[in-house]
């Protein structure tokens, strides 16, 4: 196997070697130029040698010696590419070989971080792989060394040579019975890619005495592609008399895979698909369904066990089925049987979605035919589904039976957005004959996200039909279309009893969406925080509301006392808008802003600014904050908050500049500073520091406003002015007012 | 002994300013192939595409639990359960290249920059910008001289290619999943228009203005140009064929349709900023809309043969868009850093689900469409749905997101959950599907060889 620059590469290469400076005008790199710089102390310069010697493919042979004394580079760009760069240049590599093999000892630890220990290993064993057959000899004595890593990593190149790699059978073989897992598992893998070279050695040790060994023969086997077919029989025997538990796993897997005739593999892996096992049942699953020929002659005979008497079987028998998929479209008749009596349960609903649209026909059929009571299950097996069920559900719309029309609406609406091509049936059935059916039919259009400007109207006449049931799911659509202001508050507290969940959600919404105009329903609203479907609604919209919200503040507190992070920074903003009406709840504000979690004390600080009436104690809890406190968003929230108090928070300042070296906070710290006013000159010329114009001329205009009590800061601003050109205009002016006298 | 098809693979219904790629039809077909059409799927073409999603995943509600073809789906992943057989969830693999590597924050931008060139992108904010040539851009210099267009790039939001996005690296790193070269990113394209335009235009450029200026004033579809051919087409080809036909001409036009209502849309509404961001003009104003029309051009273009090659963003990596359209007002990147917040991993779960919604819609668009020989147009395609984070608020750039879709021509066996050795580089993943396309390289990237497993 040839390693070439990859050709569409090539051409992008010449362009990016100008633009990396590497190259002396129109030159090519020098490899002596490259090697050179490998050795340089220059970081970014060791970076783009080696990266360049990467491109350069086999032609970078010369620098051979400098990459592998840069296989130590502390830098792990560095020390990636030159493996790279040494996988590049392939045969010609060979004096690389023990170097690289030498890697793999963990006894030669390099401190290394373990996923970085993981793409040592692995490029490493790639670039002995391609170096190719004069690695084969010293990575073979590898495998026999006491370090568990050399093991493996050199079973991993020998893995990566495949067939090449074929003298090494007989020491792979024996570390299948290593102490280490991941070993045998690797040691099995490499097996399977040196491939039928290792056929009989892996035949004959299905017979070993250690159970390990027979397991990775067995694993080894079952990976091999192409499979190796000659075993066969050794397989099938060796299946049929293993006693070990994880060795008989290993066969299971191994059957399909070696040519075993699909019947004979069926009967020897459907036992272990229905055993009381899971781990079992899931290897045998995987076994049969790794071969179509044998995933088609186990569909009889699993249609066969939906029969068993014991229903546990029938379950393990229906999963199956469904795992098979399509495939299993043969066993329908037997499975919807078996489904009907289980009544739907989710193992046959499962196996029945998974069989997929084949399957849909007949179930439409059942929902035709059966009994409303019956129907129920066809219509939980449709819902599982998807969107492949949207067509038969919709055409369950034009039911003789109402239940059924009922249910196909509500399943529809259940699928939500992804039920959307049913909207035009359901839009008929908003003119059904049944009250229930049009009232499922409108909650449904606003699930599945129907037209709204063809849904609205319809709703709107629906607000004054003769049916309650109607009435309400209009109003609720209403609502969840934002149509709150057709209802008014008095409509919408109606709904807040719906019976229908969603209904309620949309209510309580709409309710928040009106703001302070929905002020008479906050004690209909608290009386709902109870719900704990509506709760997290019912919080945010009292918080909408604003300082008419206040006599929820009791309860409130109260839920906060759970100590929940997530309801408490969902109750604290709701306090925020109340304002002083929220007092009652300032030890738990005061509290919060303590706490341990970076959201909470966040949320805490806003509120505190908006419900403490005494500024100072306001000030003295939130000012120390904004320098201490190690979260960048509780900061942000602090400096917000400080705003509002102006020049009366200047204690805050010192905290606020030392956010003005973070680019993600300095747009608060600003706010902040600019409405407290910076009157220290230290503090200024700490600002003139910020590498930042902004933050830079609000400090040239603080200290001009100063005057001549700045006179301190007159060099610094005279050097700004002379090397910033965008300030020199602000610098200037600020000097003049420092001392109008001067030129 | 084979008789020459009818017509030509590359024929094409032509009007004023079009150019009209054609599915693959019986006719063009030779009779003796079409004879054996049911044992043979070898004559259609194999297609790539990389779907990318942003700011990593909620890891627990992707992963499954169990590994081989006895496994279920977890919640996000739950929309593609009817697609199921169809699907190989590759857990296990690593982008290293993403990683600081000593090079500071930026992980958002690294792990977008080097999701498909498995290249460590230099640090620099513009004039020093180098990665590494794409996969994608990998295979279509090994098959894209057979089809009018080497690849085509989408995107669903609006990004600079220039500038800083990620602590000390441009935003071509974070806005571009395809690189043509080392230093130059194939802009992806978010106008639903142009990407019509593109594939039905001709190659006249003054031929191409007229026909859109006569279609705009008098109201006319791309189709009406092309009628004459179509017309002529029709006579010359059996039942199959003009069924065929007729169902692609609608699908044309429906698009077609959906690409003008779009475009009525954002002119009449009175704001167009929505969700964080300014929509441009011809988008539609809906996610889900712009993502479906976008993902049934793609269907187009592989369906007519135009490209084999697809790269489609279903956001900038870093995106901070929210998704109020499910109720998540928050933005999507500040919810990345979820800190372990139980809330906002529920958010995150939403915001995968949602865009795993739209996965499945390419999935059953690609597996409606017949190829003519039994097979479908999944049955031949290899697409890769994922990221270049794993959990959002770590930065983890292993055991990365990572779904194939589709049988590759008959050389991926799917329906399984395949569980890599960790840090397997995801170049090997990469450099098995080039080969797939007909790629002569046997490396790329950091590969240590191809993946193995894909095939059963």
């Amino acid at each position: 196997m040839s390693w070439k620059f990859p050709r569409a590469l090539a051409a992008g290469l010449f362009s990016s070697l100008l633009v990396t400076g590497v190259l002396a005008e129109d030159a090519p790199p020098s490899i002596n130029k490259l090697t050179e710089q490998l050795a340089s102390k220059d970081l970014p310069a060791r970076r783009e040698a080696a990266f360049q010697l990467l491109h350069l493919g086999a032609a970078a042979k010369p620098a051979l010696p400098a990459l592998l004394k840069a296989l130590d580079d502390d830098d792990k760009q560095i020390w990636s590419y030159v493996i790279q760069a040494i996988a590049a240049i392939g045969p010609d590599a060979q004096e690389a070989i023990p170097v690289l093999i030498e890697r793999f000892d963990s006894r030669k630890g390099r401190g290394k971080r373990e996923r970085d220990l993981r793409q040592g290993m692995m490029r490493t064993a790639y670039a002995l792989s391609r170096i190719g057959a004069p690695a084969v000899p010293p990575l073979i004595q590898a495998l026999g060394e006491g370090d568990g890593s050399l093991r493996m990593g050199a079973t991993r190149a020998l893995g990566a040579m495949g067939p090449a790699a074929h003298d090494a059978v007989p020491a792979l073989i024996k570390n299948l019975a290593d102490n280490q897992d991941p070993l045998r598992d690797e040691s099995a893998q490499t097996l399977a890619l040196i491939g039928a070279n290792a056929g009989p050695a892996l035949v004959t040790a299905l017979q070993d005495s250690e159970a390990r060994r027979r397991t990775g023969a067995a694993n080894a086997l079952a990976l091999m592609n192409p499979p190796f077919q000659a075993g066969a029989k050794d397989v099938e025997q060796a299946a049929t008399n293993e006693k070990d538990p994880l060795a008989r796993t290993a066969l299971l897997a191994a059957l399909p895979k070696t040519g075993v005739p699909p019947d004979r593999c069926v009967a020897l892996i459907l036992p272990a698909v229905t055993d009381e096992n899971e781990t079992l049942r899931h290897a045998a699953l995987n076994a049969l369904l790794s071969n179509s020929a044998v995933r088609q002659a186990a569909v009889p005979k699993l249609a066969a066990l939906l029969k068993d008497n014991n229903p546990a079987v029938r379950e393990r028998a229906a999963r199956a089925l469904g795992r098979v998929g399509p495939g299993a479209v043969d066993a329908l008749p037997t499975l919807l049987q078996a489904a009907r009596t289980a009544d739907g349960a989710p193992a046959y609903a499962d196996a029945l979605a998974q069989i997929g649209p084949k399957a849909l026909p007949a179930l439409l059929d059942i929902l035709q035919k059966s009994k409303p009571a019956e129907s129920k299950w066809v219509l939980r097996i449709l819902h599982s589904f998807g969107p492949p069920a949207v067509p038969v559900l919709a055409e369950a719309l034009k039911s003789n039976t109402p239940e059924v029309r009922i249910a196909a609406a509500n399943a529809l609406a259940e699928m939500g957005h992804e039920a959307d091509t049913a909207a035009k049936s359901l839009f008929v059935s908003t003119k059904d004959s049944s009250p229930a059916v049009q009232a499922a039919a409108f909650r449904a259009l606003v699930a599945v996200h129907a037209d709204s400007g063809r849904l609205k109207p319809l709703l709107q006449e629906a607000l004054t039909d003769k049916d309650p049931q109607v009435r309400r799911a209009a109003a609720a659509g209403m609502a969840a279309l934002g149509g709150a202001a057709a209802l008014g508050v008095d409509g919408l507290v109606d709904l807040l009893s719906d019976d229908n969940p969603a209904g309620r959600i949309a209510a309580v919404q709409a309710l928040g969406q009106l703001g302070d105009k929905a002020a008479p329903a906050v004690n209909a609203l608290i009386s709902r925080l109870d719900d704990p479907v509506l709760q997290s609604s019912v919080v945010e919209a009292l918080g909408h509301i604003g300082p008419a919200a206040a006599p929820a503040v009791p309860r409130l507190v109260e839920m906060a006392k759970s100590k929940k992070d997530d309801q408490r920074t969902s109750i604290l903003p709701v306090l925020t808008g109340i304002g002083p009406g929220a007092k009652e709840a300032l030890p738990l504000i005061y509290e919060a802003v303590r706490d341990s979690a970076p959201d909470v004390r966040a949320s805490a600080a806003t509120a505190l600014a908006s419900v403490e009436t005494d500024n100072g104690k306001a000030i003295t809890v939130l000012a120390p904050l904004a320098r201490s406190t190690e979260s960048g968003k509780v900061r942000r929230a602090v400096a917000h908050a400080l705003a509002k108090y102006g020049p009366a928070a200047s204690a805050a300042v010192p905290g606020l500049i030392t956010m003005l070296e973070k680019e993600t906070e300095r747009g608060e710290a600003m706010r902040a500073l600019k409405a407290i006013g910076v009157k220290n000159v230290p503090d200024l010329l700490a600002m003139l520091s910020v590498n930042d114009p902004r933050v830079k001329t609000f400090a040239c205009e603080s200290l001009g406003s100063l005057g001549p009590e700045a006179k301190d800061a007159a060099p610094k601003l005279r050097e700004v002015a002379a090397q910033d050109g965008a300030l020199r205009a602000s610098a200037n002016a600020a000097l003049k007012k420092i001392d109008p006298s001067a030129p | 002994m084979n008789q020459p098809p009818v017509l030509h693979r590359r024929t094409f219904l032509r009007g004023l300013g079009a150019a009209m790629a054609l599915p693959m039809l019986e006719a063009m077909l030779p009779a003796r192939s079409l004879a054996a059409a049911a044992g043979t799927a070898a004559k259609s073409p194999t297609r790539m595409a990389f779907l990318f999603v942003p700011n990593g995943v909620n890891t627990t509600e992707w992963t499954p639990l169990a590994t081989g073809a006895d496994f279920d789906l977890p919640y996000i992943l739950q929309p593609l359960q009817p697609y199921k057989s169809e699907l190989l969830v590759l857990s296990g693999l690593a982008q290293d290249k993403g990683r600081s590597n000593n090079d500071g924050g930026g992980d958002h931008a690294r792990s977008a920059g080097s999701w498909l060139t498995c290249s460590q992108p230099l640090k620099s904010e513009g004039s020093q910008i180098r990665v590494g040539i794409s996969a994608d851009q990998m295979a279509a210099h090994a098959v894209g001289n057979q089809t009018r267009f080497g690849s085509l790039e989408l995107g669903l939001e609006p990004g600079r290619q220039g500038g800083k996005c990620d602590t000390g690296y441009s935003c071509a790193y974070s806005n571009n999943i395809s690189w043509r070269n080392e230093s130059t990113p194939m802009t992806r394209e978010i106008n639903p228009r142009l990407v019509f335009e593109r594939l039905f235009a001709n190659s006249v450029p003054k031929e191409v203005s007229e026909g859109q200026k006569r279609r705009e004033i008098y109201k006319k579809s791309i189709l009406d140009f092309v009628l004459e051919d179509a017309k002529s087409l029709q006579s010359k080809v059996g039942g199959n064929d003009r069924q065929k036909l007729d169902e692609y001409l609608s699908a044309v036009r429906e698009i077609e349709q959906r690409v003008e209502e779009a475009e009525k849309a954002v002119a009449s509404a009175n704001s167009s900023v929505t969700n964080g961001y300014e929509i441009p003009e011809g988008i539609p104003e809906s996610y889900e809309d712009h993502a479906r029309l976008m993902a049934d051009m793609m269907v187009l273009a592989f369906q007519s043969d135009t490209t084999r090659v697809c790269t489609f963003m279903l956001a900038n990596e870093g995106s901070n868009r929210s998704y109020k359209n499910i109720g998540v007002a928050d933005g999507h990147h500040s919810l990345s850093h979820h800190q372990g917040d139980h809330a906002k991993l529920m958010k995150i779960r939403d915001i995968n689900r949602f865009h795993m919604q739209q996965f499945a819609y390419l999935l059953e668009r690609l597996r409606s469409i017949p190829e003519g020989d039994g097979s479908t147009l999944l049955d031949h395609s290899m697409l890769v749905y994922g990221g270049g984070l794993a959990d959002g608020d770590r930065h983890d750039h292993d055991n990365l997101p990572l779904l194939m879709a589709g049988r590759g021509g008959g050389t991926i066996q799917p329906g399984r959950h395949l569980r890599y050795a960790p840090e397997t580089p995801m170049a090997n993943l990469l450099l098995a599907m080039m080969q797939r396309m007909g790629s002569k390289e046997d490396s790329f990237g950091d590969s240590t060889g191809p993946l193995r497993g894909l095939e059963g």
